[in-house]
């Protein structure tokens, strides 16, 4: 996008700002609202220029004016100023000035706040204005002259009047009028009018958002309604939208929409009124306007307390701002689901083949109190022996001598060598360990590997070892009455540290002659397990590096088109698909053992899309038997209608949702070595039944994805891929 | 209370200092029963003699065999080496395994075709592949193992007729340091041959280079030989990498793993040297795991085992035909089982078993099979206990190339059956009869009839 067109775009988005949202098409709105007052529509866009102007000149950083992020507390400035004097020359002066402390303010405050990971909400703001109302009391030079009357309902009086009567035949008819004033307040409008227009806009780009609104205001509403409060500061100067923003900012945009941050605001809204009619007192006696400072104070309060609990669980944080609460809702929740595995480290199994768990977590034997989360591996034949007969020498164990490899990447901290392995059935509790290596694999993550043979090891202390890498053999030293392999996972460095419960990244598991894939899970005592091993039609055909290109012909209803995708990496080496013809893209990554999409932008009827859903997760290791499972966003299977219903009920339950399931198989005319076929299926289902279904079928060959058939009820979709 | 056993006198003489303290006694315990199934029955049901196969230990052997690989390296693939037994029944216990197959032949090829194995998973070895035989591997994309420079040109010029790329890997032969070198399949790795064959089939761009392939003996006793040859396969495999940045799919290993049986000189059993599959294992594994091969490019390891895992699994039955005293005062057994069928007799050493029970005297014999022929001797020297005609004997470890080697002569050759897991006896092969000889035989009009 040309720089212009993004400066462009970052005045919108400065008053999308101001309601939590980064949509176009709510900011424009809004914009023809502030429009409303030719003074303070022009007042708005002088403030925007301003901080644009600023930004470049002092080489700050253009990225958050583009999304509207230094430049909507300036604005707010300039639509409170432009609401309360007349333009003239003077004011204009004023103005500019006023932008300029408060785009410093801005710059200044949100570089130390989100240092702490606390959110800046509009504290320049009420610092400028404050500065200004308190300054321009001295400066009476300067002939501002204050307004009288609100131009729109000069203008468009018939309207404005019709909707007021509307609204007083309804019952509550105080509160709605409440409702939609402070609604239109937080805009520095005061009218029933900009009130409704604000409220459609919000609803349209956010269901959530209109609800915690109503949630918020109601809430206040009743607990002065009820403590038979105060209600003056609420009627007169409007400030029932610190409730609303309140619980926008608290209900679904810092926090996760749930229940339970519902829960949280039936707590939070009574304290923003307490706060708002204390702060009144006081700030009366100083003849400033409160504006939004107790949202400011009970937000920034409410965050930073949450960000410092022991343990994150239960009202969540949201960890990458999606600037809409359904997206930061849907988005949260499917990432906890599906990548919870990106929080651990990779750890896979510290042998090659097929190995027994004999003994598992809280073994019967030693597995116990302080050392009970490891495991003891060995090999058993298929009568479930361990060894041969006779049985009596270290030789006729099926794991001994056996190669023991890294689990994963690190450096070798302890190696400990020299204790001779045992006889069958002897124990060495002196040197209950035996031989010994520790490796580090992070901070806090170290693995241990004993009863290894003596002199058997091939590391030293300082080495890097990578994963897969051949580093000891299997023997039978220290605590060991016969050859087995103890690995374990801890938090310090020592030999006889307590063991860590932490999960093996991936692994399959033996059940008769098929395998079933496992994920982050903890191997279980009696379970035969190995390692996946890569195929390398699979891993070749799923090899996306940055810097290719993908040519699909595509055949859909008897129509030939085509889509060209690039594949990229970005600044926080996050890999994508683009696609070039919709400007769609896919996020994925390939960790080695899976190929999975994390996230996706854009036309739902492109290829990609298509694609993404039906390559949600893929096995690189070929295990026909095995069936991989994930959950998909409901977003991509069913129309706006039950998606805003949806979106209304999201926070307390869902109705909708959507499944993908992949089986691998060989394929029909295809010799095995050069071609196999992947089978998904995409489900969307409403209230448990499934209501959107698409099967798809994916030919690989040495040369990659040859071709990709998806069939759904309406027809089916033929893509290949040339070159 | 049972009949007391009865065997005839024996004498013996006297050996002062040669005796060791165990007393010379018969090895073995009498086998009268095979995984269950009672060897007199066997005999009564198919007759004398008869291959007899445990499927269990099969089985075992395979399961054991790719244990000890996978658990050392990623990637491991067995092919069954038709040469070693080719009886269907047999084949298809080691594709049930996951083995693929190995041939030599177009017979062998068709054998492993019609038992159903996918031609890309049939590898086709052996110096002898005629130019039909080439075309039809290279159209069903089987792996062709080159064995010299006149079959890589015969490729070289069918793959430009049938327009088809021949999927291959060439036979390499090399220097491990055990004697005799194999030298007389393949190229030769130490004189520069591998690199030339290379260089031919990577400059041609015809054909796809998807593997090495070596063997590097047979009945090889020493695990390290191995290393040094799966060290200088990687080094190949390496070298092509960086050349020709060509990552090779698979290195073959080939066979030649020592079964259990006990070579003719050798001073201890076979049971006593013979290194584990587990030895050989660890040998190739860890020479290729260190070999240097960047990231996920190890190529896979196919492995050609084929004595080491039907050997011990393979039995023959046999009879006492008669007893005889040679002149210089041994005693002669004479049996039904002769080496046209025992081919290995000629370098092993065969374990025998009476197969009922025997009391404590033995005594040296010589074994002769029935064939009207002076080298029709089964062992020259065991000890026995003393055998009357119609007892029973059980030969061991004759799974490897008795089958495929036998010859009819003289008499018609036997049945083959397999046992299995729960003792009950499948035949895999009946006995030959004359028909079977005879059926592509022609007699000429004039020579039918004559007058005695």
């Amino acid at each position: 996008m040309q720089q212009w067109t993004r400066h462009l775009r970052g005045v919108p988005l400065s008053y999308a700002q101001i309601y939590f949202a980064n949509s176009v098409g709510f900011g424009l709105a809004l914009m023809l609202v502030s429009f409303a007052d030719i003074g303070v529509g022009v007042s708005g866009l002088i403030t925007i220029v301003v901080c644009h102007l600023c930004t470049v000149f002092f080489n700050f950083n253009r990225a958050y004016i583009f999304d509207g992020a230094y430049t909507f507390n300036a604005l707010m400035v300039g639509l409170a100023m432009g609401g309360l004097y007349q333009l003239s020359a003077a004011y204009i002066i004023v103005l500019v000035i006023a932008a300029m402390l408060c785009f410093f303010f801005t710059v200044w405050l949100s570089g130390r706040l989100a240092a702490s990971g606390l959110p800046m909400l509009s504290l320049p703001f009420l610092l400028t204005i404050w500065i200004i109302f308190l300054g321009v009391a001295n400066f009476s030079g300067f002939g501002l002259a204050g307004k009288q009357q609100y131009s729109l309902q000069e203008w468009y009086p018939q309207i404005f009047s019709w909707i007021s009567g509307q609204v007083d035949r309804w019952p509550f008819h105080d509160a709605v009028h409440l409702y939609l004033r402070s609604l239109s307040a937080i805009f520095f409008q005061y009218n029933d009018l900009a009130g409704a227009i604000i409220a459609l806009a919000l609803l349209r780009y956010s269901r959530i958002s209109f609800a915690l609104t109503v949630y918020g205001f109601l809430i206040g509403y009743f607990f002065y309604y009820y403590l038979e409060g105060d209600f003056t500061p609420l009627v007169y100067s409007y400030i029932g939208f610190n409730f609303m923003l309140t619980a926008i900012a608290l209900g679904g945009f810092f926090l996760v929409p749930s229940a339970k941050s519902h829960l949280l605001l039936l707590f939070v809204v009574p304290v923003t009124a307490l706060l708002l009619s204390g702060l009144h007192t006081v700030f009366s006696k100083l003849s400033l306007p409160l504006f939004s400072l107790p949202f400011n104070i009970i937000v920034v309060v409410m965050v930073g307390a949450l960000h410092m609990r022991f343990k994150a669980a239960g009202l969540q944080l949201v960890q990458l701002q999606q600037y809409q609460p359904e997206l930061n809702h849907y988005k949260s929740i499917y990432f906890k689901k599906r990548f919870q595995s990106q929080t651990f480290y990779h750890i896979s199994l510290p042998v090659m083949g097929e190995w027994n768990i004999s003994q598992g977590h809280n073994g019967a034997i030693t597995h116990k109190e302080e050392w009970q989360h490891a495991w003891d591996f060995d090999v058993r034949d298929q009568e479930g022996f361990s060894y041969r007969a006779p049985g009596q020498d270290l030789k006729d164990f099926y794991c001994y001598d056996l190669p023991v490899v890294a689990p994963s990447y690190g450096w070798v901290v302890k190696v400990f060598d020299g204790v001779a392995d045992n006889m069958i059935s002897d124990i060495n509790l002196a040197q209950n360990w035996g031989n010994t290596i520790v490796i580090k694999h992070a901070e806090g993550l170290y693995s241990k590997l004993s009863h290894l043979k003596p002199h058997s090891i091939l590391v030293k202390e300082g080495d890097y070892v990578s994963k897969g890498e051949l580093i000891a053999h299997c023997g039978s030293s220290g605590r060991s009455p016969e050859p087995h392999l103890h690995f374990q996972l801890q938090a310090t460095p020592y030999i006889g540290s307590r063991t860590l419960r932490y999960p093996i990244a991936y692994y399959l598991v033996k059940n008769r002659d098929a395998y079933e894939f496992h994920a982050f899970d903890y191997p279980r005592e009696g379970q035969v397990l190995r390692n996946v091993v890569l195929h390398p039609l699979l891993a070749g055909a799923f090899a996306f590096v940055a810097g290719k290109e993908l040519k699909w012909m595509i055949n859909e209803k008897g129509k030939d088109r085509q889509e060209v995708w690039t594949l990229h990496v970005d600044a926080y080496n996050k890999q994508y698909v683009y696609c070039k013809r919709t400007g769609s893209v896919a996020y994925f990554v390939n960790d080695g053992t899976l190929f999975y999409f994390t996230d996706f932008y854009g036309e739902q009827s492109s290829f990609l899309h298509r694609f993404y859903l039906h390559c949600q997760k893929v096995l690189l290791g070929w295990y026909p038997g095995v069936l991989l499972e994930d959950w998909l966003m409901p977003a991509s299977f069913f129309g706006p209608v039950s998606r805003a219903l949806q979106d209304f009920a999201a926070p307390f339950f869902h109705f909708l949702t959507g499944s993908y399931q992949c089986t691998m198989t060989l394929a029909e005319g295809l010799p095995p070595e050069s071609g196999l076929m992947l089978r998904s299926v995409a489900t969307g289902k409403f209230f448990n039944r499934v209501v959107k279904s698409s099967k798809a079928e994916l030919l690989i060959g040495e040369e990659g994805i040859i071709q990709v058939k998806i069939t759904n009820k309406k027809g089916s979709l033929i893509a290949r891929c040339v070159a | 209370m049972s009949k007391k056993l009865y065997e005839r006198p024996i004498i013996r003489p006297l050996h002062t200092g040669l005796m060791n303290k165990f007393g010379t006694r018969t090895e073995y315990a009498p086998m009268t029963h095979i995984e269950g199934a009672s060897v007199a029955g066997l005999i009564e049901q198919y007759g004398s003699p008869l291959f007899v196969f445990s499927e269990r230990q099969i089985r075992e052997n395979i399961r054991s065999a790719r244990r000890a690989f996978e658990a050392r390296y990623p990637k491991v693939q067995f092919a069954w080496s038709y040469k070693t037994n080719y009886l269907n029944g047999i084949c298809n216990i080691f594709h049930q395994e996951g083995s693929w197959a190995e041939v030599v032949s177009r017979m062998e090829y068709d054998k492993a075709k019609q038992n159903g194995v996918p031609p890309e998973r049939i590898i086709f070895n052996g110096p002898d592949k005629t130019e039909d035989d080439l075309r039809t591997a290279i159209h069903d994309g089987a792996p062709i193992h080159i064995d010299h420079l006149d079959e890589l040109y015969r490729l070289s010029e069918l793959s430009a007729e049938t327009g088809k790329r021949p999927r291959v890997a060439i036979r390499v032969n090399m220097d491990v340091g055990v004697y005799p070198m194999w030298d007389r399949f393949g190229f030769n790795y130490e004189s520069g041959q591998a690199w030339d064959a290379i260089n031919k089939i990577m400059t041609t761009g015809k054909m796809d280079l998807i593997g090495l392939h070596t063997h590097i003996g047979t009945y090889m006793l020493t695990p390290s030989a191995y290393g040094v040859a799966a060290y200088k396969m990687a080094d190949l495999a390496i070298g092509i990498q960086q050349k020709y940045g060509k990552t090779i799919d698979y290195i073959d290993m080939g066979g030649g793993f020592a079964s259990k049986n006990t070579l003719k000189g050798s001073y201890l059993r076979g049971t006593d040297v013979v290194p584990e599959i587990s030895e050989y294992a660890e040998a190739i594994c860890s020479a290729l795991l260190n070999a240097g091969f960047q990231n996920n490019q190890l190529p896979a390891l196919y492995l050609e085992t084929g004595r080491a895992l039907i050997d011990d699994a393979g039995y023959l039955l046999g009879t006492v035909v008669a007893n005889k005293r040679l002149s210089d005062g041994r005693k002669a057994t004479i049996l039904d089982v002769g080496v046209n069928i025992l081919f290995t007799s000629f370098w092993y050493d065969h374990k025998v078993s009476p197969a009922q029970e025997f009391g404590s005297h033995t005594e040296d014999t010589v074994l002769y099979g029935p064939l009207c022929m002076n080298i029709d001797v089964v062992r020259e020297n065991v000890t026995l206990p003393p055998l009357n005609a119609g007892d029973h004997i059980v030969i061991h470890h004759v799974g490897a190339y008795n089958l495929t080697q036998s010859m009819q002569f003289i008499a018609m050759r036997p049945a083959a059956v397999v046992i299995d897991k729960t003792g009950n006896a499948h035949l895999l092969k009946r006995k030959e009869t004359l028909h079977d000889l005879q059926h592509n035989e022609m007699t000429p009009e004039y020579l039918n009839t004559f007058n005695l």
